[in-house]
Formats: C-alpha cells, structure tokens, sequence
C-alpha cells in the first residue's frame, strides 16, 4: 500500500504549558507525526516537550533541534492512531530547559497524518539543522515511494515569514506573533532536502525532518472475481487427413488474442481478422512504423507489440529489415516455416437443405510441393476435411456424410518453400451443393448447444 | 438443380473481402454490411483477386527483465535511428534496427508514456509513474533524467504544443502551455476536473489541440465556453476499462476501446459513433471479438490486437436462461458456496470470494457450470492476487465422474509464471479442444450442470 497523505491541523498558543487541538484520522495502516515549536518571549524560554497523547495514548519523540535560546522544533509520532476526531495534548510540564515552569513564549503545534505507512518500522533516516540565513534547509534523502515530513520554526526581532519549499506541502504555517513563526510539511518520493525560504535573516531557526517508509507491500491472497463466464464450446478440432493440426487448429480455436486490421472506405470503418497471436498473452500495447528490426537495411512496415506476459515483445508485418523468414508484407517474401498454414473461412446460409458434392479450387504461385486443405462443416457440427490437395488448379468430388442450412467452408495453404519470392495465393473457390430430402436435416438437439 | 457457388472469388466473395457481395442465385444473401467484422481468418484478402497468406506475429525479443503490463509504445527516431519503445514496469524497451535495449525508468512501475517537445525544440519522450514517483524524461542521446515536483498518471502532448497531464486524483487534467518546461511544477496548470470524480480517466488523447479525455463513462472533449469538459458519449455503460489504449489516429479523431469489444470514433467534429468490429455481428456464430487491448494506425491500415471472449459471453452467462451459469466454491471440504447469482451480474460490487480458500490451499475447488459444455471461462477480477504461487493444480470434468485435464491450464489470468493466476483479468481454458466433447453433465451442491472443477495449490513463499 502506497503512502498517502491524510489529514493536517494545527494550533498555537501563548505563554501556555500545554496546548491542546483536535486531528482527525482517517484511513488504513496510519501515521500520526507532530510537530512543535516553541519560542522564548514573554520571559518565558523555550521547552522541550515533556510527552504527547492522542486519544489518549503516547507518542514517541523522534528528535528535536534548538535555534540558540531562541526558538526549538520536535517531531513526534504514533504508529496506528485511532481513526475519527480526537485531541492531541502537548505537555511542556515542568521540565523546562531553560526555566523551572513548563510555560513557554510561544507554541506552534502541527499535525499530519498519513496513510499507508510501514507498521512496525515507520521511520527512515532523521535529519536536523540550525542556522540563521535563508533558507532554513535540513538534507535528508528518500526513496521513492516514501514521504519526508518537517518541521520548522524561526524567530526574529521583526516580522518575518517562511515559505514552503518547491514540491513540498505546506501543512501549517503559524506566526503567533510578529518574528515568530513555526510551520511544518511534506514531500513526496525521492527527496533529497527539505526547506523554508525566509523573508528575512533570521536570529535563529532549526529544523527537523524524518522520513516515513510506507508498508512493506507483502504479497496478498486477497482474491475476488466480479464475474466470471463460461465460454460455450463452439470450435472443434480441425482434423486435417495427415494429423498436421497446429496452425489450422489454432486460428479456429478463438481463445487466442486476435489481431485485426482496419482501414475506412467511404467512410465506414471495415475489420479483418488477421489470425491469432502465437503467445496466449493478451498485448496490451502496440506500434507501428517503418522501424528496421533486426540485421536487415531496408526499412519497411513493422508492428511492435508487447506482451503482458513476462513483458515480451513481437513484431509483426516484416519489413526486407527482418530475417527472410518473418517478411510478410508489404513486400512478397516468402513465409515464416515451411509448416505455416494459412486458412480463408468463408459462411453461406441456405434456405433449404444442403450439402456439396465437389470443389474447384484456383490458386497462382502455388507449388506442386505446396499443401492446399479444403474443410467444411455444416450448422456448426463436426468438420470435415478433403485431406492434402497438392497443385492448382483442381476439381475434387467431396463425401459430404452431413448437410445442413448454415456451410462454413475452409482452406488452408502450406507454403513448402518459404524462401520462394512469390506468396501462394487462391484466387477462387467454388462448391457445388446439392438439395438434400427433409429427412436428412439434422434435429436441433444434435447441433452444438449454445451457439444461437 | 445443384449449381456451383462460387464461397471465394477475385477477392469479392468472401469475408476477407470488405465490399459488399452479390447474392449467389441459389443461396439466400448473406449480404456483407459496412462497418461490420470480416472474419479472414489467418489470411491477407485486402487484395482483390488473391487470396495469400496474411502477415503473423512473430516473437524477436524477450524482455526478461520486468513481469509487468506495458502502459504504451510508441516509435521515436533518437540517436541511434528509429525505434519502438515502450515503457514496462521500471523499464523502458528499445526495439531498433542495431540496438535493442532496456533502460531503467526508476523504482516503480510506469503508469503513462508520450512524446512532446519543449520550449528549446528538444525531443523527450516522457514517462509517468501516477503517484509513486515523479515524472522522468528520455532525450535522443538515451539519458533519462527525473523531475523532482510534477507527478502524473498519465500524459500527452496536443498539436499546438501544449502538454496535457492526468493528475494523480485520476479525474482532474492540468496543462503546461506550449514552450513550457513540463518539468516545472510551477508550469502546470490547476487541476480541471473531468467529468465526476467517481469516474476515472483512462486514457489522454487529443483531436489536433483538442484534448479529448477518456473515462470509465465516456470520452469528454473539453467545451472553452464555459470551461467544462463533455461528455461525448452518454450513453456507454460504466466500466473500469473504458476508454483503455485510446489513440489518436489523425484525420479520424480518436478511436475509444469499450470493455465490451467494442470501440467509439470521435470525429473530428466531436461526433461519436460505435465503429468497432462487433458491430452489428451475430453473437456466438459470427464473431470471436474480444476486447481491444492495444491499437495503431499508419497511413490506410490501422491494427488492433483483441483479448478474447471478452466482448461477447457476458449475455450469455445470465444464470437465470442461456447457458445457465453456475459457480460454487467448496471451501472448506464437503462446504458448498453458491456463487452463480453473482458470477454473471455485471457488477463489480458482488464478488466470488475466493481468499480463503486459497489461503487455505489444496483443498479447495472452485466449480464452475454450465447447461452446455463449455471450453473455458472468463474472470474479471476484483482483486488481483499478488502471491507467486500456483494456484490452479488440477482441472477435472464431469464426464460422468471426474476426468483430469492434461497439459495443464491455458492462463491468460497469470503475473510472473504460468498457471499463476488471478493477477488481471482474463481467459481459463484448457489445451485438449476435444474435452467439450466428452463433457457430461453432473450435480454439484444441487444444480446439475456440465461441470469443470478447480483445485486450488497450496500457497508456496511469498514474494
């Protein structure tokens, strides 16, 4: 958990032995840090701090620095104070340094609250200075991630002013009375000084700062799910004649990321799916642009994207910059393996039942090596195939043991000789289907469920 | 009498083509509309009168380094030529031609990245860690340096030159104007809120110096009359990821990515529109969308990667029809908790529990069922788990009794390992694509279902 900052009062008073002022708490993993300044005047001198209490309970002193005789600054805290509105005491009692009362000139008493903050180790390093020229600055040094609070006092025999530091946040900024002034605030993350500009040279100002480290951020079982949804079961295994089901499989089982291209003619915005990622991350981020990758000279198109899982990156789209296996476009340039397969899923629906009896398939560049698979399957039952089709163009009768209204059709290519400088291409498919009795329509119930 | 019908011809007759077709004679028309979804499937038909074989991705590199989810790319031309680069947990990726490299962004995971110039013409390139830390900027020599005042969670540079930032409150925006150093805190702007501070911003994007402003509830575009930013679409239902990866894509205006699969152009009259592939698709027969996770654009083609199943099952898992959906934790042994009235609400607030029983580990099992088999699930998460243990051991399902699944999980759910779920969002199948087939159906704690059961692993050291 990440510290934040909560909630900050303040409070002052004159020639008192306490001072008291409510803080209101709020949040998880709370810290309390008090700041007090005291200041001699009115005959009074100035006192260390005998104990503060909030809600009652004791704060524990960090540390505290004097300006000469003239003014001091601490800082105090409590782990885990109790949330909602309750009084803090300052008690100066009758310890005084420099007297026998506990009555001080001038107080200045401020608070601030965090949340998130380290519970059983909430302190860093602790810093404190004194002088008398602006600004009034103490080094302390921080991680990200932690906060430094402050608190300063500075006295004068006419009036003067502090001014909060660049970045830092003011949390009170008390005058009293003319010349004297007591403030306090904090920075966030990577800090490396904390300071006060002063309007004027001071007789004497002192500071302290102390740095606060957030919770340690254990690991967490912690664990609900808002919803979650059954994904029904509407692809099936591909079953190509000679068992090669990678490719084929993959781009028609749809629990893989997808990369689409889009474009917009006339105005209207046209979607394809280009097949699935080859990882099952989901990409979360994405470029493009004529970005040479790899050993290559030329530039060209390249898509880069970045995985979620285990942050790696893909290109996509070669560039001639690219190894000759991974050019795929714009230029023709041969494809990734020799086991790349490439599928066109097309879907007729018809009025009546159906079922085909012969392809035709057309195809340029493509090579007597090279594998062209043909698959159907009516109404979303189980796929058939024709098995390996090897040269273009051909006419194949199909045993077609289903029929239905709703005919996907599929082709796949592949490519056995990647390095060729021509991409194998189907120009045309045609089938022939054939009306088929009444009594050959498949009931409902042996369809796949849920799909409709 | 049989005729031949022509399923693909000259680029024109099937999906992959964009134009409408003609009706075949002996089919009914299956009329292909615009701004609709055209499944190619794994093949380059944007050609007319080829078919060829589409461009897939490839994996080049492995970031081995960070575990963390990439918060943006973009392609900058620094010292040593053009590249990608994308900031990923406390790394930023240098993908180029001769270099490719990672350079550490600071202690905590980036929450935004841009490009912009200041006031001495200087080219950065921004990072952003959200409250953590301060925002830290590259130059094209490859040194980052880190501001010492100005937080963000996000920014952006507009085309006059001014930089706008997300601040760290999440629905207020603050601008540096143009020739400002960003890294001047005194620079930025007063925060400007957007919209209702419930709502936060999940995207900076801009329409030339119109700064547009996703959020969970819409894209607001800032209205200088009476200093307000507007709500440019009302009516798209709250969601967490809305909005997420919106870009600007030139003369198009903004493209806005919903959690339902689909996306919102913005115009560059302010007008929106759903335009994104879903649209008007048959559910469950035409389309496998998911939603869009990261998109780009150059010149004519535009790109667009999708997480799936996200888009398209949440109607149907209603328990109440459809498939019937039902979760139920058993937690400890032999205690059943019925999770189903929860599991499909659509809403955020009404959580599946599973802490204690991962806490307790190994004997646990989380059920999940269906009226039809089903080949995997799809987890929101409310909580995400931060443990590195495996939290799935085993799969089983009802087939009657309970068969194991082998090869184990396919996890799209996972943080640092495999099978490390419930870390985001995501996909829970299996590899065996035949077990729908062999489902049968069962009674768990009373609901007879085709089931699949879960068994949580014991918790191994914490991170």
């Amino acid at each position: 958990m990440a510290l934040a900052p909560d909630a900050y009062s303040s409070s002052s008073g004159v020639n008192v032995s306490t001072l008291t002022w409510s803080h209101i708490c709020t949040g998880a993993d709370l810290l309390l840090v008090v700041g007090v300044d005291t200041f001699a005047g009115g005959g009074n001198p100035i006192r260390a701090v005998v104990g503060i209490t909030y809600n009652g309970v004791a704060l524990a002193k960090i540390d505290a620095q004097d300006a000469g005789a003239y003014c001091r600054s601490e800082l105090w805290y409590l782990v885990a104070p109790a949330t909602g509105t309750h009084d803090i005491i300052v008690d100066l009692g009758g310890g005084g340094i420099y007297g026998i009362s506990g009555v001080t000139g001038y107080i200045v008493g401020g608070a601030r609250s965090l949340t998130g903050a380290d519970q059983s180790a909430p302190l860093g390093t602790i810093a404190k200075a004194t002088g008398t020229t602006t600004p009034a600055t103490v080094t302390i040094a921080s991680a990200a991630g932690e906060y430094v609070v402050d608190s300063a006092c500075a006295y004068q025999a006419t009036a003067i002013t502090m001014t909060v530091g660049t970045g830092q946040t003011e949390d009170w900024n008390v005058t009293p009375a003319t010349g004297y002034v007591g403030a306090g605030s904090y920075k966030a993350h990577a800090v490396t000084s904390m300071y006060w500009a002063l309007s004027v040279t001071a007789l004497g100002w002192a500071t302290v700062a102390v740095v606060i480290k957030p919770t340690s951020a254990p690991a967490s079982t912690d664990t609900t799910v808002s919803e979650l949804w059954v994904i029904p079961a509407r692809t099936e295994p591909f079953p190509i004649a000679d068992g090669y089901t990678g490719l084929l499989a993959q781009v028609l089982a749809t629990h893989f990321p997808h990369l689409l291209a889009w474009k917009v003619d006339n105005g209207q915005f046209i979607w394809h799916d280009l097949g699935p990622v080859p990882a099952y991350a989901p990409l979360d981020a994405m470029a493009v642009g004529n970005v040479m990758v790899g050993g290559g000279t030329e530039p060209g198109l390249v898509l880069f994207g970045v995985e979620s899982f285990n942050g790696f990156v893909t290109t996509n789209i070669g560039a001639t910059s690219l190894p000759v296996a991974q050019r795929r476009y714009p230029q023709a340039g041969g494809v990734a393996d020799t086991k790349s397969g490439v599928i066109f899923l097309s879907r007729r629906q018809f009025t009546q039942p159906h079922r085909i009896t012969t392809v035709r398939i057309w195809g340029e560049n493509v090579q007597q090596a090279d594998t062209i698979r043909f698959g159907w399957r009516w109404d979303r039952k189980r796929w058939q195939t024709q098995g390996e089709i090897h040269g273009l163009p051909v006419e194949l009768p199909i045993t077609d043991t289903t029929s239905g209204l709703f005919l996907e059709t599929v082709i796949g290519i592949t490519d056995y000789q990647p390095w060729e400088s021509a991409v194998p291409v189907i120009t045309r498919v045609d089938v022939l289907p054939e009306p088929v009795d009444d009594a050959l329509v498949p009931e409902p119930d042996e369809q796949i469920p849920g799909v409709d | 009498v049989a005729e031949w019908l022509t399923i693909f011809s000259d680029g024109s007759g099937g999906y992959g083509d964009y134009r409408i077709e003609a009706a075949p004679s002996q089919a009914r028309a299956y009329t292909l509309a615009t701004n609709r979804y055209h499944f190619s499937g794994g093949i380059d038909a944007r050609t007319p009168g080829q078919l060829s074989l589409s461009p897939t991705s490839t994996r080049v590199a492995t970031q081995t380094t960070s575990k963390d989810t990439a918060v943006g790319a973009v392609v900058w031309t620094d010292a040593l030529g053009p590249a990608f680069f994308a900031p990923v947990g406390i790394y930023c990726i240098r993908l180029g031609h001769t270099n490719t490299s990672e350079d550490t962004l600071g202690t905590v995971a980036a929450t935004g990245v841009c490009l912009h110039t200041d006031n001495a013409s200087v080219q950065y390139l921004y990072a952003s860690f959200g409250a953590s830390d301060y925002i830290s900027r590259r130059v094209v020599a490859g040194t980052w340096s880190q501001d010492a005042d100005v937080t963000a969670l996000q920014m952006d540079s507009l085309d006059d030159g001014r930089m706008a930032k997300v601040n760290t409150n999440g629905y207020q925006i603050s601008i540096c104007p143009a020739g400002a150093d960003p890294f001047t805190i005194a620079n930025w702007g007063a925060g400007i809120s957007v919209g209702k501070p419930q709502n936060l911003i999940t995207a900076l994007t801009h329409i030339g110096d119109i700064l547009i402003v996703c959020k969970t509830d819409g894209a607001y575009a800032y209205n200088p009359v009476n200093a307000t930013f507007v709500n440019l679409t009302p009516s798209i239902a709250v969601h967490d990821d809305n909005g997420k990866r919106a870009i600007a894509v030139g003369g198009l205006g903004v493209l806005m990515p919903l959690a339902n699969g689909d996306m919102v152009q913005i115009d560059t009259g302010l007008q929106a529109r759903s335009v994104g592939p879903g649209i008007n698709a048959q559910p469950g027969r035409d389309t496998p969308l998911g939603r869009i996770t990261a998109i780009c654009y150059t010149g004519e083609w535009g790109y667009a990667y999708t997480e799936p199943f996200t888009g398209k099952t949440p109607g149907a898992g209603r328990t109440t029809y459809g498939l019937g959906t039902a979760v139920v934790l058993e937690y400890p042994p032999g205690t059943f908790t019925d999770y189903s009235a929860v599991a499909c609400d659509n809403n955020a607030n009404t959580c599946i529990e599973l802490t204690g029983a991962i806490s307790n580990g190994g004997d646990a099992y989380l059920y999940v069922g269906a009226n039809v088999p089903f080949e995997g699930a799809y987890l929101t998460m409310r909580t995400v788990n931060t443990e590195s243990a495996s939290l799935f051991t085993n799969v089983y399902y009802s087939s009657p009794g309970w068969a194991a699944v082998s090869g184990g999980l396919i996890d799209l759910t996972w943080r640092t390992i495999p099978n490390c779920g419930f870390a985001r969002s995501g996909y829970i199948g299996w590899p065996t694509k035949n077990i729908p087939n062999l489902m049968a159906k069962a009674t768990v704690n009373g609901k007879e279902r085709y089931w699949v059961k879960f068994k949580f692993g014991s918790i191994a050291a914490v991170k």
